[in-house]
């Protein structure tokens, strides 16, 4: 049992503006290796949390370190130089361009274009579809593939810590078990921290590490997945 | 002296323009670059009407105030299937094609040199040959032209307007015919500035093309920006100043062309000023930020009247075996669903299996591949949202879309069906009807807000409630539709247990009146305490319905879904 | 017959003038939303500037458009940075951009009409060649013209198919979100594709000069022209503002054979209506 160090700390984070704070006061600590789950219903904000930890929304108040560095308001692209890589919700994908341009693209920051070539194979065992699908245009591809897609697209950069919205969304039972596990293997073969937003509790629970539940904008629960083995705890914070 | 009413009659002018110009650009939120030329249509078609074919003056005017806002609802037909820079470019085209054709017409429009000699008005035996005796029709024509407006804008028509810019799809889902809305919005705006362009013909008595290029139209645009768009009367102030601050450049000796230039480089500097410092503009928009009295006193309580004519059980809203593919997407995949009256019958499922899609497809929000749709044992498949409205149904949305602009009460007041003030010969033609139905919809509407607690906020902004407060207006503008049949699509997501608790008997109560009710939830806990069927979504079909204990225990269903 | 191919070869001429003006328009406004208005003036600008360099400096022509090319490229680029780029940091709806677009249109046009005056600006001792095609005479500026628009459209083409800033345009054209989150710094594309936008409408403003000098209505029109050949031909993809713009060139060009010159306009424009009516997204985008 390794020692668990800090990767990620989030204190006292609000993300709003005036009196809309849709994020309120959130604190939270990812540790290396860890893959943190956070759960809430439809419009508890975790969303704006994600967007906001990668920088693509400033927040109003509170700090977020990495490696112990703040890094709270950094523009994505230094976060991105720095192996943090984020997958948006709903398969965000560049549509009219093909799928080999759109994994390029993942790659765009990386200097050594060399290490692309032997990435883009790696994201091909994971995702065979993907291989399949090479020159076809993103857009045209069902919404499951897009997702996969998505997630290789982030998987470019060799992340240390990959943030992902909801990765399951939408795609059918056999599927949500194949993005769960590709989230494993990727913790496993490149050490990846994951930290991870899904709606579906039953499939994500197990391979979560720590968890944490937001309800409009605040935490309502945060420990260890073994806390809400039970329903009725659960649904009692949802 | 002389010089100086001058100034004023163009102030007045420039009134009527800029207020006509804000109900298309402010109130109704649509970007068109064409004013210029309305303002042009009505001063050539006087103008040629009297000089060649010799109309009375009275008559050609309103020949071409008429013909104006006919042109301007056809300008408006692009503004139904496009909006933003698409509406932009084909006004501005608009803009262009009428500018040619003055120039070209030669023979109608005599050319690059226009029309000179056009007749005065004559009224009351005199002949408004100069400016001061001018001066006088020209106020009174911008005063009644302003009330009017200002009439239009506090109406039920006019939040509308406002309600549709803020957010499309939420109004149709309160009833609204946004296409009539446009059209008619525009055919207005077009017409007013028809009133101004005649009385320009007539006033200096001669019309050429160079005074209605585009410059002219962001002139006016100028004008709204600096006084603030949505506020009339912010319109009329931004007319007084940018008509009367030029004026201060004849102090400075320029040539005379140069003068003209300077003073358009500097309504586009100021415009570039207020934008970066104070995009509001001075006046900000309000609307209904007081109660009138008598509403006030006979706000009650909310009574939810019963339904008598549908007997419980019977099936209202359904859907049969309905498709919805977009490229690759496949939506839905066949999905089957009847809702009864007197039943709360609840969807569940994964996000993305279709729930939201089923509820769009039912309310005409999105239109089927394939598949039928009845309300009543009529198909309604092909009925758009709005007309599905008037039938009684009527929907809430998972991202909630409030008119965040409005206060709280008028998201609620919008929603009410059968307003007479909707329609504009009622606003003109019975004011007092229009005015007796309002004052009783406030009333309702208070009690509305009362029942679901938020009458403490109804004249704040919708923009400054807490997330649970806005699912309560959420509710609350669904109860104010008096629709039979309610879906509503995610409506007690995160809300604290008080809150549920109070909101849940509202549910049911529904049901237990006769209502139709379907709920889209992800809490198991609700759906087991309110509906009395559940039907369980995955992958765009409907794979299992019946009563949710049962469901709930269903093996696939828990292995799928539920822990 | 001979009619039909001299209004053919007027057509794509001037059509590739359009279509010239819409790639650059076009290529500023699909990646950055904004339509910069101020893009008729910039065009207008630098042909004053060429002109002037050329008719009171002296300097030889070839001198004169490269440095109207950077002029423009700068102007271009200081009008995203002090106008536009406040204004979308802020959050301003698109509406209020195009606004202060408008504004900036109107200060630039005017205060350029200020200075140099309105009669047009021409340079007399350039000559051009006629050529006979059988019975259809074509200019030596109509060839150039021709030449030039296809040289521009294929090193922009090119430029934006292979090299990184070509990705990275093409990336923040299609998902503007995307692009952030990969990394791409949207703002130095930003920067980047007003710079080119206002270049290609440099490279046009020569071809306006030498062809009929250069007046201050011109800003307006080539404004004009480039936003319908983008709209017709699909926001986002160059292919659709070149084709856009030939299209109106012909257009305009087969009108002359029953209407008289001044109407030229108003087809081009009846061409716009037509296409949002019938297909809103342009010719060439998908659903």
């Amino acid at each position: 049992m390794t020692a668990r160090t800090p990767l990620l700390e989030i204190t006292g984070l609000s993300v709003g503006y005036g009196k809309r704070q849709i994020v309120s006061d959130l604190s939270l600590t990812v540790c290396e290796g860890d893959i943190f789950l956070v759960l809430g219903h439809n419009g508890a904000g975790k969303t704006t949390l994600l967007r906001s930890l990668f920088g693509l929304l400033k927040p109003s108040m509170g700090r977020v370190c990495y490696h112990g560095v703040d890094i709270t308001g950094r523009s994505p692209k230094d976060n991105v130089r720095d192996g943090i890589c984020f997958v948006p919700q709903g398969h965000a994908v560049f549509k009219r361009l093909t799928v080999q341009e759109n994994l390029t693209l993942g790659g765009f920051i990386e200097e050594d274009k060399s290490t692309l070539a032997p990435r883009i194979e790696a994201i091909n065992e994971l995702f065979p579809i993907l291989r399949e699908r090479r020159d076809q245009m993103a857009g045209t591809m069902s919404g499951g593939q897009q997702q996969m897609l998505a997630i290789g697209i982030a998987l470019m950069l060799a992340p240390r810590l990959l943030i992902l919205d909801e990765p399951s969304i939408g795609l059918a039972p056999n599927l949500v078990i194949a993005v769960m596990d590709s989230i494993v293997k990727i913790r496993q073969s490149l050490g990846t921290t994951i930290l991870m937003v899904e709606q579906n509790v039953e499939k994500s629970l197990p391979i979560a590490t720590d968890t944490m539940i937001m309800r409009t904008g605040r935490t309502v629960y945060l420990g260890l997945p073994e806390g809400l083995s039970d329903r009725a705890t659960l649904i009692q914070y949802l | 002296m002389d010089y100086f009413y001058h100034v004023l009659v163009m102030f007045c002018l420039y009134a009527i323009l800029a207020t006509s110009f804000n109900v298309v650009i402010g109130l109704a939120g649509l970007f068109a670059l064409s004013h210029a030329a309305f303002y042009a249509i009505g001063a050539y078609t006087t103008a040629i009407l009297t000089t060649a074919y010799g109309v009375p003056v009275f008559v050609a005017m309103a020949i071409g105030v008429v013909l104006t806002a006919a042109i301007g609802a056809i300008a408006a037909l692009p503004a139904l299937r496009v909006g933003g820079h698409y509406l932009v470019v084909v006004t501005l085209a608009l803009q262009v094609i009428v500018i040619d054709i003055l120039r070209n017409a030669q023979g109608l429009t005599g050319g690059p040199d226009g029309i000179s000699g056009i007749p005065r008005i004559v009224m009351f035996g005199q002949t408004l040959s100069t400016p001061g005796s001018f001066l006088v029709l020209a106020a009174v024509v911008a005063t009644a032209v302003y009330f009017a407006l200002r009439l239009l804008a506090v109406s039920p028509f006019g939040r509308a307007l406002r309600a549709m810019r803020e957010n499309e799809l939420a109004v149709q889902s309160v009833g609204k015919n946004v296409v009539a809305l446009k059209l008619i919005a525009f055919a207005l705006s077009a017409g007013t500035a028809a009133i101004a362009g005649s009385l320009l013909a007539h006033y200096i008595a001669f019309v050429s093309p160079q005074s209605f290029s585009i410059d002219e139209t962001i002139l006016v645009l100028a004008m709204i920006i600096l006084g603030g768009t949505g506020n009339l009367f912010g319109a009329v102030v931004g007319a007084f100043i940018l008509v009367l601050l030029p004026e201060i450049l004849k102090f400075l000796d320029l040539p005379v062309g140069t003068a003209d230039l300077m003073r358009n480089a500097f309504y586009g500097l100021m415009l570039i000023v207020i934008l970066r410092f104070r995009p509001e503009g001075l006046f900000p928009e309000r609307y209904r930020y007081t109660l009138p009295a008598g509403a006030q006193r006979s706000a009650g309580a909310f009574q939810l009247s019963p339904l008598t004519n549908t007997e419980n059980g019977t099936v209202t809203l359904a859907g049969e075996n309905l498709h919805k593919n977009f490229g690759g997407i496949v939506a839905a995949a066949g999905i089957d669903i009847e809702l009864r009256a007197g039943l709360v019958t609840g969807l569940i499922g994964p996000n993305g299996a279709g729930k939201t899609t089923a509820f769009n497809l039912l309310t005409g929000f999105l239109t089927p591949t394939s598949g039928t749709i009845t309300l009543r044992g009529r198909p309604i498949t092909d009925r758009r949202p709005h007309r599905i409205v008037h039938s009684g149904v009527a929907r809430s949305f998972q991202d909630l879309k409030l008119f965040r602009r409005m206060t709280v009460l008028e998201n609620v007041l919008v929603a009410f069906p059968n307003q007479l003030g909707d329609h504009l010969h009622n606003i003109y033609f019975r004011p007092g009807s229009v005015a007796a139905q309002e004052r009783a919809n406030i009333a309702r509407a208070l009690e509305i807000l009362e029942f679901v607690g938020l009458r403490e906020r109804a004249l704040e902004e919708a923009d400054g409630l807490s997330y649970a407060e806005e699912k309560l207006l959420v509710i609350a503008r669904l109860l104010a539709t008096e629709a039979e049949v309610l879906l509503l699509d995610e409506p007690l997501s995160g809300l604290d247990p008080n809150t549920l608790a109070r909101v849940l008997p509202i549910v049911r109560r529904l049901a237990a009146q006769g209502r139709t009710v379907c709920l889209i939830e992800h809490n198991l806990d609700v759906i087991r305490e309110v509906c009395d069927v559940a039907a369980y979504l995955d992958g765009g079909r409907v794979l299992t319905i019946g009563r949710p204990d049962d469901l709930m225990k269903d093996p696939q269903l828990l292995e799928r879904y539920i822990q | 017959m001979d009619l039909i191919l001299q209004l053919l070869a007027n057509g794509i001429s001037n059509g590739s003038q359009y279509a010239l003006l819409g790639i650059g328009f076009g290529l500023i406004f699909g990646t950055t939303g904004i339509v910069h208005f101020a893009y008729g003036p910039v065009f207008a600008a630098s042909a004053y500037v060429m002109w002037w360099l050329i008719a009171a400096l002296g300097l030889p022509f070839l001198v004169a458009v490269m440095l109207g090319m950077a002029f423009a490229a700068g102007f271009g680029v200081l009008s995203y940075l002090v106008i536009y780029e406040p204004l979308v940091e802020r959050g301003s709806p698109s509406f209020v951009v195009l606004v202060a677009s408008l504004g900036l249109f109107i200060v630039i046009a005017n205060s350029l009409a200020i200075v140099f005056g309105t009669d047009a600006k021409t340079l007399p001792d350039f000559s051009y060649g006629i050529y006979f095609l059988g019975d259809v005479v074509v200019t030596g500026v109509q060839i150039a013209q021709v030449l030039v628009f296809v040289a521009v459209a294929l090193t922009l083409s090119a430029f934006l198919k292979y090299g990184t800033w070509g990705s990275a345009i093409r990336a923040v054209t299609d998902n503007v979100d995307m692009a952030r989150i990969v990394g791409i710094d949207t703002r130095k594309v930003a920067i980047v594709v007003f710079a080119i936008g206002s270049v290609i409408s440099a490279i046009a403003a020569a071809n306006l000069l030498v062809r009929e000098g250069a007046s201050t209505h011109v800003g307006f029109f080539a404004v004009f022209y480039a936003f319908i050949a983008v709209v017709v031909g699909g926001v986002g993809s160059i292919r659709g503002a070149a084709i856009g713009g030939l299209l109106l060139g012909l257009v305009e060009s087969t009108g002359m054979w029953k209407l008289p010159t001044e109407w030229q306009s108003t087809i081009a424009f009846l061409v716009l209506f037509v296409v949002m009516l019938w297909r809103p997204t342009g010719l060439l985008r998908g659903n």
